[in-house]
């Protein structure tokens, strides 16, 4: 079988190249398009995504992608997975969008969610370095009008 | 440095549907300028999990507040509700049934946004069933209330009330936008009938359970002032396995109608109805959705996004404890003896504008 084996080579918008089993890199929707439509040359140039990211990404891929890994292990794995700073996921999310990887994008948009869940909106604020850019009567606005949510 | 502010529109929807509690939710948009427009209220997860209407106590009897106990939050929170001070509520579809002081107005209101839809006033319904004025007394005169849809979403929609007046049951319906209510020619008063114990709009009619197990459905002939409620008796609810048959509550999913029964003491049965012939097929497990009862109505939610805040396959009681359907163990979800005087559950939403509301003067 690993004669078989075809390898992609993927380049992040800082100009790292990752080769990659075109098996795994297929888990891309985007990168599946593009080998089914045969527009692939040599390098696959990933001008959303850079290094740090795609590394997360493959990562992810990898074991994924191991064969005998236990559902288990697969959890235990993705909740360490998600467990990085707000700015990583951020990353992850418009990569795993850029990718169309639904499996990556949706479990860390759920981990967003999960974030968020029971903080009012200044520790939500704080959670993802938002600037809080209301107006003093906006926010006096927003908090009357559901005053009984931010009690 | 990541701007969470300039995320795509789309990607931070699907961040917001992954958002299931609305307290959460309502957080999320009031973040930033950014998020509150890109997140729209019709971007929440629905049904919520209801929240548990205090009734007024004597300490805060006439205050303008109101008070909600949140599973969510599990504490009681206060909602700035003068239009509800005086008695009581009765609620259907999130919307309250409320009566002004002296009980001479009539109100559809929606508690989490104050909206106020005017019901013709009760003297016109106590008119229209034909009973004497003087003998209006009794606490709790509007028992009921079912809505045929969420004055939220359309104009277009028919209330049904049971009502009791001198101990006497009578059932009444009000379409959107007429000037007086239309009476049931149902004879309620006759002793077989006993009482309405439940009432639901469910697939295009209006049901009734009555304490003696009786199942009458009601067609709607609409006339150009007012609205002809057809009384039809469809069966006895099949009661043979239950000894007592006092307790029956009435809750729709999107493609069944159950019932709720009380076997022995503390023991319940969720069943499906089937609407021709009274019979129930007995439900064992509810997957992943839960009941919420109150001696008004109830409904059911789809617990899977309201994990840690609601247990699946339970039925919820306005008295604070819940009853797992599968071990028949009851376990309450407030802690310790409280003051706290429960009244009914009411589903939390979102009150659109775009809606014109019809009420009875327009």
């Amino acid at each position: 079988m690993s004669s078989s084996t075809k390898f992609l080579t993927l380049k992040t918008c800082d100009d790292k190249k990752f080769v990659l089993d075109e098996a795994i890199a297929v888990r891309s929707q985007t990168i599946k398009n593009m080998v089914e439509d045969d527009c692939v040359s040599n390098v696959i140039p990933l001008p959303n995504v850079n290094s740090k990211t795609m590394t997360k990404v493959i990562e992810y891929w990898k074991k994924h992608s191991e064969e005998g890994v236990s559902k288990d292990v697969l959890m235990d794995f993705d909740k360490a997975f998600v467990k990085v700073h707000h700015s990583i996921l951020h990353a992850l999310i418009l990569a795993a969008n850029f990718l169309n990887d639904k499996e990556i994008l949706d479990m860390m948009c759920q981990e967003v969610a999960d974030r968020i869940k029971g903080k009012t909106p200044e520790e939500i604020r704080k959670e993802f370095d938002i600037k809080n850019d209301f107006t003093p009567e906006e926010e006096e606005e927003i908090r009357k009008e559901n005053a009984w949510a931010f009690e | 440095m990541a701007i969470w502010e300039e995320l795509p529109v789309d990607l931070l929807v699907k961040i917001a549907n992954r958002v299931k509690v609305m307290e959460d939710f309502i957080a999320l948009r009031a973040v930033c300028t950014s998020w509150r427009v890109s997140i729209t209220k019709d971007d929440m997860f629905l049904p919520q999990v209801p929240l548990l209407m205090l009734n007024t106590t004597k300490d805060n009897k006439y205050h303008k507040y109101r008070e909600f106990y949140s599973l969510s939050k599990k504490k009681v929170v206060r909602v700035f509700l003068p239009e509800a001070r005086c008695g009581d509520c009765v609620s259907s579809e999130g919307w309250l049934c409320t009566m002004s002081c002296y009980r001479k107005k009539m109100n559809l209101l929606h508690p989490f946004s104050r909206t106020q839809i005017q019901l013709p006033p009760l003297i016109s319904l106590v008119v229209s069933l034909g009973v004497k004025i003087m003998s209006i007394g009794g606490e709790s005169l509007i028992q009921k209330v079912a809505l045929s849809a969420n004055p939220s979403i359309t104009s277009d929609y028919v209330l049904m009330v049971s009502v009791l007046i001198d101990h006497d049951n009578y059932l009444a319906f009000w379409r959107s936008g007429d000037r007086k209510w239309s009476r049931s020619n149902i004879n309620t008063t006759i002793h077989t009938w006993g009482k309405a114990t439940s009432i639901i709009y469910y697939n295009g009619q209006f049901y009734c359970v009555t304490c003696y197990g009786q199942l009458w459905v009601f067609d709607i002939v609409m006339e150009s002032k007012s609205i002809h409620a057809k009384p039809r008796f469809v069966a006895r609810v099949d009661g043979n396995i239950y000894p007592n048959k006092q307790y029956y509550r009435l809750v729709k999913t999107s493609n069944a109608l159950l019932i709720v029964t009380k076997s022995t003491h503390l023991r319940y049965k969720v069943s499906e109805l089937d609407t021709f012939t009274g019979r129930l097929n007995n439900i064992t497990n509810l997957g992943d959705s839960s009941i919420f009862l109150s001696n008004d109505g109830g409904s059911i939610i789809n617990c899977s996004g309201f994990r840690g805040v609601v247990k699946a396959n339970h039925i919820y009681f306005t008295d604070m404890w819940t009853y797992n359907i599968e071990d028949e163990k009851i376990e309450y979800f407030h802690p310790g003896p409280s003051s706290i005087c429960p009244l009914t559950w009411v589903t939390p939403s979102f009150q659109h504008c775009h809606v014109t509301r019809r009420g009875c003067c327009l």
